[in-house]
């Protein structure tokens, strides 16, 4: 017997109703981005693919929120390019932004090549440390957003409230994990495959692997100046709620890879 | 399913001009499978979960309930057209099923005119590659095709 599923509805909160009925054992609640089309469209008339280039590294920069469209496959990667290229008086003024795009389309041919790479360390860690030093599962106070770190705090929250999280809140948030707290860049990348709703493996785990250093000839780490100077206009960057990411990058290397010598990771 | 054959979708599709639909015979039915031991294996969110059924709900496709294998195997199709994914799951199932049912993976449309099967390792390497396509429309390769027409629900 094949057992169809719903497809009308009067309005998304029957849709709500439905989806918890079908699968109760989802945990959180619905975010605010929603699927389908038109939704994809309201926000590909709003690409602005020259200001994205200036403002991309910024909270509040103009970048496209276009990832779970592009994820899903509501929209090819091609369409979007060609939205850009119209919108831009020129192609080298979308250069920045098309580039983006073509690091999705990177990692997807790397696991579509090689899709062992997507759970298996690539290289070793370039951090001084074994796999094996590495705890296995996230920490419960990472889960719950309760470090204690605002900033870190603050996207944890994003993340399980809305589902989407900016890429330099991503890479901030995967180096915490792996290099601060000395986590296996799987567990991390398994629990942001839960929670994203643009989550992709290979655009994800791929660039976990980055930051760890797995795939990546050193380890992406970040301080709270650097923090500040991205969402300063957005999250409380003071030294005193952020303790343990206020210093300087050589106090922080030889903290986080004390195996290292200064000049390992610069 | 009144053919022998059907579009299955999947996370990584879920629109209706897609090459699948150009692959695939004229008004072959999309559906999407909700494999509820998958998802919860994969332990997904609400969130995540809510966004594909929103897009779901917005597409001619027919949602069924069940485990992907034996979905497809009910269905009693001998053709199955999937657009081309990552997921290893999906090539798990249709290698479960292959010998009863043929499945065709059609790619997306191209972001640029690369060999697909080249096994790639840094981005600049690609990207030296894909600069020479990647910021002309369809990435040089012509017009991008109209949509297919697709049966209703
Ligand atoms: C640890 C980590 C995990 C990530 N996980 C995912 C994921 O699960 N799914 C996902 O789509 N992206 C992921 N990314 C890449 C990137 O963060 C998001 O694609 C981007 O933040 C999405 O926001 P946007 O749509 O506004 O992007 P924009 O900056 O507007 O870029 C436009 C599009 O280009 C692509 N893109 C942009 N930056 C990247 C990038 N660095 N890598 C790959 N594609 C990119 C996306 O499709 C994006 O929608 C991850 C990055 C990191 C560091």
């Amino acid at each position: 017997m094949i057992e169809y599923l719903e497809t009308d509805f009067e309005n998304r909160e029957d849709i709500i109703a439905y989806v918890r009925k079908l699968s109760p054992w989802a945990e959180g609640n619905e975010s605010c981005i929603q699927g389908g089309a038109a939704h994809m469209n309201a926000l590909l008339d709003l690409l602005e693919p020259e200001k994205y280039g200036r403002t991309r590294n910024f909270g509040n920069g103009r970048v496209s929120r276009l990832s779970p469209y592009i994820s899903r496959g509501i929209v090819s990667l091609n369409s979007v390019r060609n939205r850009a290229l119209n919108q831009s008086e020129k192609p080298e003024r979308a250069y920045k932004f098309i580039q983006e795009l073509a690091w999705r389309d990177f990692w997807r041919r790397v696991a579509r090549t090689q899709p062992e790479l997507l759970w298996k360390d690539v290289e070793t860690y370039k951090t001084g440390f074994d796999a094996s030093e590495y705890l296995s599962d996230l920490p419960v106070d990472i889960i719950q957003g309760r470090t204690g770190i605002c900033c870190i705090d603050y996207f944890i929250n994003e993340l399980t409230t809305f589902g989407l999280l900016h890429n330099h809140a991503r890479m901030y948030l995967a180096s915490y994990i792996v290099h601060f707290r000395r986590v296996r860049w799987q567990a991390g990348a398994f629990w942001f495959m839960q929670h994203l709703v643009d989550g992709d493996l290979a655009s994800s785990n791929l660039s976990w692997q980055w930051v760890a250093s797995t795939y990546s000839n050193r380890p992406y780490i970040f301080n709270l100046e650097n923090v500040n100077k991205y969402f300063g206009d957005l999250i409380d960057t003071s030294g005193e709620a952020n303790r343990d990411l206020n210093m300087d990058y050589s106090s922080l290397h030889s903290m986080l890879f004390p195996r290292l010598g200064v000049t390992d990771v610069e | 399913m009144s053919s022998n054959w059907v579009v299955w979708l999947n996370d990584s599709s879920l629109r209706t001009d897609h090459p699948v639909f150009y692959s695939a015979p004229t008004a072959t039915q999309a559906i999407y499978i909700w494999d509820d031991e998958y998802l919860r294996a994969n332990a997904y969110t609400f969130k995540r979960l809510l966004f594909v059924y929103d897009t779901l709900a917005s597409m001619p496709v027919k949602i069924i309930w069940g485990e992907s294998g034996d979905v497809l195997s009910s269905l009693a199709v001998d053709r199955v057209y999937v657009p081309q994914t990552v997921c290893p799951w999906i090539k798990d199932v249709a290698d479960r099923l292959s010998h009863k049912i043929d499945f065709t993976f059609v790619e997306d449309e191209p972001l640029v005119q690369l060999d697909e099967g080249k096994a790639w390792r840094r981005f600049y390497q690609y990207w030296n590659r894909a600069e020479r396509t990647v910021f002309l429309p369809n990435a040089g390769t012509g017009q991008q095709s109209t949509p297919p027409l697709l049966p209703g629900r």
